[in-house]
């Protein structure tokens, strides 16, 4: 008997294209962590992996169109065989929402053979695809077969192994055979994380002449894909409108947007667990950034030197029990506490730039019970940490801070480190507005960092929002614009009958939502 | 509560009331308020939300005037996106809908 583990998102990241991040449900984790430590991983992957609710896949997978299900057979548990990541074909399935789109397979979420290898690869609804970005990371990475397993079609026989660098040096696995070995997973990981550095005494240089070969293979396993990739292109084409006159970062655009009244606005979803430094983080926020006078600078937080400093009380490393955020040792000034319920500098608010003592409360803070943070004063788990900045050219004219820390008291522990050093639950990036007072404190894990840009780049709203909670609103987000898709395109005309309908029916709906009256 | 994203730019009111005649008359026309995309049509239809305020427990409020197709949009994004996720019920966001 079997049944499914759970279903995940997968999400492509944008700095690391062969990299995907799955997302499981936090009560599969316990299973999800069983079955991985099965597996053949190093040892900081496999950290980060069972730790987390989320795994980093450094694979030229599609698995970011949609929604990936697990399989595990109640009575035996995973199926790891030898070759360590074969599981029974009739357990394991991907879908794209609720419609299959792939045979069975355990190949489909983890190799690229898989989706290389199976004819009939369709996408149900490009409407599916619920996060950002997808395709261009996946046809990015598909311009370098990067890692190739050649054998028949609809068969997992593998022929031979090939490994085809950036530069285009293509290596074969002398031992075919050792495919079968458990080492499978850590010769692919490490084939895909290193191609362009590609030095392993298992694989031989194939001479220069076999190159248009290799590549031959590659790019016909590779086309299904392609077309698989514009056939969503040309369906979201279609379905985009064409480009308005105030769209755009160009002088017209922006003269056009001045003359009629209209700011230019942004939303962006960044996954924090994509970004393994605050300088890989800081390379996309500048991106983000680059027409805002608003400089948002990320930085990786000393944990260790942090909790030297703050012993006395809790701790940011999240494991199986909750954090308690450290709050302040006793004699210390409210003004200078770790957390913030809440701070404004706002003329409306009569508080004068600066003054920001005002509002500090400290209190005990766990960051994600639940699908938000646990705060002792609300006694509730759905505080979301948010930074609020409204900008007139160089003068702040709005400040609103919840649940963040005074720079000043971060500022000892603020780094920028090389390399991770620590597991991915205990590491936490510090988001800090240029010039501000105040600034956002963002764990690693579980956490998606909301972007809204707007009035052309001078006003921001910054926003942490747990992955699954965040998966949930974008699946509702994409079922409303389903539903109201005829309503949201401005171009397509609605009779005055069907508008009359519209507001009694949604006025009914709101009755029945406040008891029966409208407000 | 999670706030609910309001437009940029709001019709302003008395702190802890509303005063709908700033809608419909003096000062420059209302403008259709939906911030998904730029409406020129005429504004039938107004939203009162409530606006959360650490300060008064009652809070404000901000009249939001919608053409006919975005005034049933603004509702349906109430009552499909945000209520589903918000602690907060129908009541704690709208203080009145209705035609202006």
């Amino acid at each position: 008997m079997s049944y499914d583990i759970g279903r995940a998102h997968s999400l492509p990241c944008r700095t690391q294209p062969n990299r995907y991040d799955v997302w499981f449900p936090q009560e599969q984790w316990p299973r999800v962590r069983e079955f991985l430590h099965r597996l053949d991983w190093d040892d900081q992957e496999k950290a980060d992996l069972v730790s987390g609710t989320h795994i980093p896949l450094w694979l030229p997978s599609l698995s970011g169109m949609g929604t990936v299900t697990m399989a595990w057979a109640e009575d035996e548990g995973p199926h790891v065989t030898d070759d360590g990541l074969r599981a029974p074909e009739s357990v394991v399935g991907t879908s794209v929402g609720d419609s299959p789109v792939w045979g069975a397979g355990w190949h489909d979420w983890t190799f690229a053979r898989y989706v290389w290898s199976h004819p009939g690869v369709r996408v149900a609804d490009p409407g599916d695809v619920v996060c950002e970005p997808t395709w261009a990371a996946v046809c990015a990475h598909l311009q370098v077969p990067a890692y190739l397993e050649v054998g028949p079609v609809d068969s997992d026989e593998v022929d031979a192994v090939y490994v085809v660098s950036v530069a285009g040096d293509v290596h074969r696995l002398k031992d075919v055979a050792s495919v079968s070995c458990p080492g499978r997973s850590s010769i692919r990981q490490a084939a895909l994380r290193g191609a362009e550095q590609f030095d392993d005494d298992r694989f031989e240089r194939v001479p220069a002449t076999s190159v248009d070969d290799i590549e031959d293979e590659a790019q016909r396993r590779c086309s299904q894909v392609r077309d698989l990739a514009d056939a969503v292109h040309q369906a979201r084409d279609a379905a985009s409108v064409e480009r308005r006159p105030w769209e755009g970062d160009d002088i017209d655009s922006m003269l056009t947007r001045a003359e009629r009244g209209i700011v230019a606005y942004d939303d962006l979803d960044l996954h924090a667990a994509a970004f393994r430094t605050a300088t890989e983080l800081q390379a996309r926020l500048d991106e983000v950034f680059e027409t805002s006078p608003i400089r948002l600078v990320a930085y990786d937080l000393d944990v260790d030197a942090y909790e030297a400093a703050h012993s006395r009380h809790g701790t940011l490393r999240m494991g199986a029990h909750p954090a308690w955020l450290p709050t302040p040792d006793e004699g210390v000034s409210t003004a200078q506490a770790m957390l913030a319920e809440s701070h404004d500098v706002s003329p409306d608010h009569d508080v004068a730039p600066g003054d920001v003592a005002r509002t500090w409360i400290p209190h005990l803070m766990a960051p994600w019970l639940g699908e938000g943070w646990w705060s002792a004063v609300r006694s509730a788990v759905d505080v979301r940490p948010s930074l609020t900045v409204v900008t007139d050219g160089p003068v702040v004219r709005r400040l609103h801070a919840h649940v963040c820390a005074g720079i000043e008291t971060l500022r000892p522990y603020l780094r920028r480190f090389d390399r991770p050093s620590l597991p991915l639950h205990e590491r936490w990036f510090v988001l800090h507005v240029e010039g501000m007072p105040t600034a956002l404190m963002c764990p690693r894990s579980s956490t998606t960092l909301q972007i809204h840009i707007d009035d052309d780049g001078s006003s921001l709203y910054l926003q942490l929002v747990h992955d699954e909670a965040r998966i949930d609103e974008l699946r509702r987000l994409r079922d409303f614009r389903r539903r109201w898709a005829d309503w949201l395109d401005d171009d397509h005309p609605l009779t005055p009958a069907r508008l009359a309908a519209g507001v009694r029916d949604i006025e009914q709906r709101l009755a029945e939502d406040l008891d029966g009256e409208l407000p | 509560m999670t706030s609910m994203p309001l437009a940029a730019e709001h019709v302003a009111t008395e702190h802890g009331g509303t005063d709908l005649d700033l809608l419909g008359r003096g000062g420059p026309r209302p403008r259709c308020h939906w911030d998904e995309s730029v409406c020129t049509r005429t504004p039938e239809h107004v939203v009162v939300f409530t606006v959360a305020s650490d300060d008064d427990a009652a809070g404000e409020a901000e009249a939001e005037p919608y053409c006919p197709r975005h005034y049933v949009l603004t509702l349906a994004r109430l009552l499909e996106l945000h209520l589903p996720a918000c602690s907060g019920s129908a009541h704690d966001h709208v203080v009145r809908v209705g035609r202006l």
